[in-house]
């Protein structure tokens, strides 16, 4: 029984599931953690779908509810649902598996960015996305000033930890 | 230029290794969520359920608290909890629907501390009112007339060492209880408190 609405949602779901990989990614370190966030995501997303009224580009839009659902909604648990069935081939999966040759860069970026707390990784999610400081500061409810300052200390860390003297 | 920019670009570029197809997607929408707020909500409800059952157990046998004097104040005990217990469930409901994930973090997280403010103001005012309730009945009945040979009976100080137990026992309910909900909460909105703090320190 799929409503309109489902058709819809799930078709931009998949068109644009890179940006809750990469949120996952961030988040967690395993991926039966990634994939237990990648479901709360999606469920949280579902939720508020039908209240997406196109105010904002749906990518930005995705980016919020996935950040909002990371930082304040997902608790790890020791208790999970099992999500082979869902992930059928995560199995073979594992963050180092990456063939470009930017394979380097990206894995020393992620592992920096673990090491950075819930919201310095928004901030610094939002600013590898190339977002405006006006949206940054509206997705995460702080002044634009603010959005700055926190943006140019966690730019400083990241870069401390990408460049270790 | 910034050292960070080039960075940019492979984050941006970066693909992803096994995407989920529609079908996939599907299943995992219809998924039960294990959001936070739906932990909260359930420990709520259990809470607003424990109170229930303790206003109901507590007034029992009706004539015997007619024989104490105490009909009309367990009838006025009675009244009040259940309507305490309405309007808490009308403010936490409302508070409830007013959590949404897509608004800004911290209106977010705003909301959901406040979810969680409203319920301990309902779990404090239910146990200062079982204590003063359960205090003002011992009273009633310590100084009733079939308490009385009793009291006389044990003596100087038995007065003043039955009421350290009955003072002593219902704090020590109260107290097992607050700290029961406090631990319970403090594990679940451990991580959003400190998120919290973090988000809102002013720089």
């Amino acid at each position: 029984m799929n409503s309109e609405l489902e058709i819809n949602f799930i078709k931009e779901l998949e068109t644009n599931q890179n940006i809750i990989h990469k949120v996952c990614k961030a988040y967690t370190n395993n991926q039966d953690d990634h994939n237990d966030l990648f479901q709360e995501i999606s469920i949280q997303l579902w939720k508020a779908y039908d209240k997406f009224r196109g105010e904002s580009k749906f990518t930005t839009w995705m980016y919020r509810v996935a950040l909002n659902t990371a930082i304040s909604l997902y608790r790890k648990s020791k208790k999970r649902i099992p999500t082979d069935e869902l992930f059928p081939n995560s199995k073979e999966l594992t963050y180092e598996e990456y063939d470009d040759t930017k394979e380097k860069q990206l894995d020393s970026l992620y592992q920096a960015i673990h090491r950075l707390t819930d919201i310095e990784k928004a901030l610094v999610l939002l600013y590898l996305e190339d977002k405006s400081y006006k949206d940054i500061a509206l997705c995460l409810g702080i002044s634009e000033v603010n959005a700055r300052v926190k943006m140019n200390r966690t730019k400083v860390k990241l870069k401390e930890l990408l460049n270790p003297i | 230029m910034d050292s960070l920019n080039k960075y940019k670009e492979v984050w941006q570029n970066q693909g992803i290794e096994n995407p989920l197809d529609k079908n996939s997607l599907n299943k995992l929408i219809h998924k039960r969520s294990s959001s936070i707020v739906k932990w909260i909500f359930y420990v709520s409800l259990f809470e607003f359920g424990f109170v229930l059952l303790l206003n109901l157990i507590i007034p029992t046998d009706w004539e015997q608290y007619k024989t104490y004097g105490l009909y009309h104040f367990m009838i006025g005990v009675s009244v009040f909890g259940y309507a305490l217990t309405l309007l808490f469930i009308f403010l936490f409901y409302k508070n409830y629907k007013n959590i949404s994930v897509h608004e800004s973090t911290k209106d977010l997280m705003q909301n959901i501390l406040n979810t969680r403010k409203t319920v301990k103001y309902y779990i404090l005012i239910n146990l200062i009112f079982i204590a003063f309730a359960l205090f003002y009945s011992f009273y009633v009945i310590f100084n009733s007339e079939e308490y009385e040979s009793l009291m006389t009976n044990l003596g100087e100080n038995g007065p003043i060492l039955l009421w350290s137990i009955v003072v002593f026992a219902i704090l020590f309910v109260v107290g097992i209880m607050f700290l029961f909900y406090s631990l319970l909460y403090g594990l679940l909105i451990k991580k959003l408190n400190k998120n919290y703090k973090e988000l809102t320190e002013e720089v």
